[in-house]
């Protein structure tokens, strides 16, 4: 984080114009500040991530295998075989520059390649170099560029000042998806082990422990038996949660910052009340420490790690004969 | 590549056409080659090109229903659902395609940002142009292939008479002005002319993007020039527009060398079609996020690749805390006794944050 933090006057002094150069001779400074930190090896360990090692955004030598050239190239042919999606806005964008000022992090940070349509040019460009006859022999002509070193410490840079909300894709005449093209560029990136501890780490305790705090099940029961407290000062009344317990109708599932921080425990203490309340009424609810996470923080590393972290929610639910029920999840 | 790189490279790329297209007009031997030979050509390589590009589209799978949902999804029968936005039937799709393929919807709800620092305000405002000139410039080009219609179609049909009379309605100048013609060039123009003058889009903006406006432009530029300042011999154009459509080919003599850069022009659009950005032509009626329902809840969607993925069993979860979870009063599967291993609580307990 920066370490005096600017006041709003500072904070609105943004500079939407461009810089003179053009954005591929541009090279890409690495603001601190602005990048997060690299994900621990630990957590890539734990989960089975490529790669997993020390290393700093702002290190020269991103530790990366010798081959990563090929691997990302290799992966990037899988991923157009698997995504029709990809394909598409690979080829169809005619840069009418409609998104452009639609993104928020292009808003709050004035930097060009935070457009919509240049966050998808970054990895478009490379993608014309290697799939298309004109981008081989033309080159930058038409917006096609060889995958370097710089070019990748762009492509995470900038992939990872994408919150995949894809506002972009409603006012593209096509339907371009930048998510779509974010998500895809970090599997890559997750291919080479580059990846945020932001994600990385909630990953590891989603995988652990069933929710990406890292809350385990004595704490989760814990947390919320101190809710139960507090409705129990001010209404006289105490609901009587239960947990994996089989057979029960329903199993909720609920983001886990709901048991962790404010305000999410407000919400929290209404779903305890509320369920009080439905259990007169006749239904039969339980709560997991299983598969206690409502978001979906898979959707931030790859399809493929979303649905390992997903799997608990099924094999729960499977196992207690219930349906699952989620509120409102974050991530998608 | 900064912007006069960019337009410099384009422009030559154009002249170069230009010149090539003049050289076949010129010299009468080439006359066969640029009348006929490059024509049939061109459109060989627009229609294979076309569809081989959709083929390679169609060949990758649309794994997840990832339509764009910016209305509420069909839900309980008193919530009001947004059939446009998150259509959940076939033919909301199909409502949604119309009149995003039709009236360019996505477009039409453009907004312009401006941030006043004096102030500290951040403001949206409605922007219509670029919608408005890229409908223009959409229609008055399909106005203008479909007037073409007469040099390729014998007897011409109704419809394409009746055209040209509205397309002439104003009747001014002999031979009658066709709107359509001018006001392709004035939206290309609009079109060149913001890609120029607003800086993100100058910045954004790659020779493959001017390339194709300063095509278009100079085959409407020639062929504005031939029907109202140079006289062009337009039975001799028919007879070999003609000849081309029956499959009889003939290059009658004494055509301007106008009509031949004109039609070399359009041979070089259609051959640079399939491997542009033009082809956004065939995939907005393939972009998944527009053509899927948002029926994510009520369907089950099976990913056609999806494979079996290492996951964190639950006798995993409970082998790891079993004796937490005991102390804390949770349902186990196994007792201590019976799982043979002792749970490893030193490393439990440095992961809780």
């Amino acid at each position: 984080m920066a370490d005096e933090v600017p006041n709003p006057q500072e904070m609105i002094n943004i500079d939407h114009r461009p810089p003179a150069t053009g954005w591929m001779d541009t090279p890409t400074v690495l603001r601190k500040g602005i990048y997060c930190y690299a994900g621990n090896p630990k957590s890539l360990e734990y989960v089975g991530l490529p790669n997993p090692r020390q290393w700093h955004p702002e290190d020269d030598d991103w530790k990366l295998p010798e081959n990563w050239v090929e691997i990302v190239l290799d992966g990037l042919r899988d991923r157009l075989d698997r995504f029709r999606s990809l394909k598409i806005f690979m080829d169809i964008c005619v840069r009418c520059g409609a998104c452009a000022d639609k993104c928020h992090y292009f808003i709050g940070s004035g930097d060009p390649k935070n457009m919509p349509v240049l966050r998808a040019e970054l990895l478009r460009s490379v993608y014309r170099k290697d799939y298309s006859l004109a981008g081989k022999i033309l080159g930058k002509t038409v917006g096609a560029r060889k995958l370097t070193y710089q070019v990748l410490k762009e492509w995470w840079y900038y992939f990872f000042q994408c919150s995949e909300c894809r506002r972009c894709s409603v006012f593209c005449p096509y339907g371009i998806d930048t998510a779509e093209i974010t998500i895809l560029a970090r599997e890559l990136m997750n291919l080479l082990g580059l990846n945020i501890d932001w994600i990385a780490t909630p990953v590891a305790n989603c995988y652990r422990t069933g929710n990406h705090l890292g809350i385990q099940p004595h704490a989760y029961v814990d947390m919320l038996d101190f809710f139960c407290d507090e409705i129990e000062d001010v209404t006289g009344v105490r609901p009587k949660p239960t947990f994996n317990r089989k057979g029960a109708e329903i199993l909720f599932i609920t983001p886990s910052g709901d048991v962790f921080a404010d305000p999410g425990t407000y919400t929290a203490m209404g779903y305890l009340i509320l369920f009080h309340y439905l259990e007169q009424m006749g239904l039969d609810i339980t709560w997991s420490t299983y598969a206690s996470e409502g978001g979906n923080f898979g959707f931030f590393t790859s399809h493929e790690m979303m649905k390992r972290l997903n799997a608990p929610r099924p094999s729960a639910w499977g196992s207690s004969g219930s349906w699952a029920a989620n509120a409102a999840t974050c991530g998608g | 590549m900064n912007v006069w790189m960019s337009l410099i490279v384009s422009l030559i790329a154009i002249g170069a056409v230009v010149v090539v297209g003049a050289i076949g007009g010129l010299v009468p031997a080439l006359h066969p080659v640029f009348g006929v030979v490059i024509p049939y050509a061109a459109l060989a390589v627009f229609i294979l090109g076309f569809i081989w590009r959709v083929l390679r589209w169609a060949k990758s799978p649309v794994p997840f229903p990832i339509a764009t949902t910016a209305g509420q999804q069909k839900s309980l029968p008193w919530i009001k659902q947004d059939k446009l936005e998150n259509p959940s039937t076939r033919w909301q799709v199909v409502d949604r395609m119309i009149l995003e393929i039709v009236l360019f919807r996505s477009l039409f709800r453009n907004t312009r940002m401006e941030l006043y620092k004096e102030n500290g305000k951040l403001t949206y405002g409605w922007q219509l142009w670029l919608w408005a000139f890229a409908l223009a410039f959409h229609y008055s080009f399909l106005v203008v292939v479909l007037r073409h219609l007469r040099f390729f179609l014998d007897p011409i049909p109704l419809p394409v008479t009746l055209l040209e009379s509205v397309d002439g309605f104003l009747q001014v100048g002999l031979p009658s002005v066709m709107i359509s013609g001018f006001v392709l060039l004035g939206a290309v123009g609009y079109l060149l002319v913001r890609r120029l003058y607003v800086p993100f889009m100058r910045y954004i903006s790659l020779p493959s993007d001017y390339f194709p406006l300063f095509l278009i432009a100079s085959i409407a530029a020639t062929g504005i020039l031939m029907r109202y300042v140079v006289r062009v011999d337009v039975v001799g154009v028919r007879e070999l527009t003609l000849g081309i459509a029956t499959l009889n080919p003939v290059v009658p003599d004494g055509i301007n060398f106008l009509f031949y850069i004109h039609l070399f022009l359009v041979c070089v659009l259609l051959a640079y079609f399939p491997f542009s950005k033009l082809m956004h032509l065939g995939g907005i009626f393939m972009s998944p996020t527009r053509n899927l329902r948002g029926n994510s809840r009520e369907f089950r969607h099976v990913n056609p690749w999806n494979y079996p993925v290492k996951t964190h069993t639950y006798d995993e979860y409970e082998e790891e805390f079993r004796d937490r979870m005991i102390e804390a009063g949770l349902p186990v599967e196994k007792q201590p006794a019976e799982s043979g291993s002792a749970t490893d609580t030193e490393s439990a307990e440095d992961s809780a944050e």
